[in-house]
């Protein structure tokens, strides 16, 4: 893949499935194992999930855009957003070895996140959270 | 996400296909809930056709098998794709929901 394929979704949770789909498609295409694909649309789930649930203080619509590409052997998307300020990787560890009757879910997401990818990174610029996350093709 | 259901020895058996998500979540909810409520305590999820679950979908499955340890009953979860049963492990899940390798084996477990 030579160039960057951009999504631009409304802050609606349906649209997550056009980036799951996207990065179907390019499994099919680079006979990427499916794996990794299936923790990428993971990730892209978790993390628009809670920009669209816990990012807006309006009723209006936003749009978020997601560039998918390579970088190296590293299938990367890069999401931004004009929600509130969120840096998922300050989020604190959970713990996950409570018992089913103190389990808690909270925070699960990115817990899954940090440890299903190769590359998880955060920047706010120009007003506008901007995360990375990839994983290695092979 | 499609979801089929079958009785086996009085074994709840919900085949899950496709993916558990945020956007199909209120499914599996939808159905495993009402079924609680109305007195079954024994299920089993038969895993091998799906693709993949989030955050929301192991919310559900956490919150069924809260609503059922307080009536003695259990969810089995059984043939889980390898990269799922990753998910389970690193989200602790393992070690909350038994896990089988066959759906006899499952029904055996009760």
């Amino acid at each position: 893949m030579d160039n960057t394929i951009e999504l631009r979704l409304n802050n609606d949770l349906i649209e997550i499935d056009k980036v799951s789909k996207e990065f179907e498609n390019l499994g099919e295409k680079y006979n990427i194992p499916l794996k990794v694909i299936m923790d990428l649309c993971l990730a892209a789930d978790e993390i628009i999930t809670n920009i669209i649930s816990h990012g807006y203080n309006d009723d209006k619509s936003h749009i978020i855009i997601v560039n998918i590409y390579f970088e190296d052997d590293i299938l990367t998307a890069k999401i931004e957003d004009d929600a509130q300020p969120f840096n998922p990787l300050e989020m604190p560890e959970v713990d996950v070895t409570s018992a089913i009757e103190d389990k808690k879910i909270g925070g699960l997401g990115i817990h899954l996140v940090r440890n299903l990818m190769d590359k998880f990174e955060y920047n706010r610029i120009n007003n506008k959270n901007i995360l990375l996350f990839g994983k290695k093709i092979k | 996400m499609e979801i089929s259901e079958k009785k086996v020895n009085e074994v709840n058996i919900l085949m899950l296909s496709g993916k558990l998500d945020t956007n199909t979540w209120p499914q599996l909810d939808g159905k495993i809930v009402p079924m609680i409520d109305s007195g079954e305590t024994k299920f089993l999820l038969d895993c091998s056709q799906l693709d993949y679950i989030s955050s929301a979908g192991l919310r559900v499955l956490l919150m069924a098998a809260k609503k059922l340890k307080s009536k003695n009953g259990k969810i089995v979860i059984a043939c889980l794709k390898d990269h799922i049963k990753e998910v389970f492990d690193i989200a602790g899940f393992s070690t909350i929901f038994p896990i089988t390798k066959t759906v006899d084996e499952g029904i055996n477990s009760f």
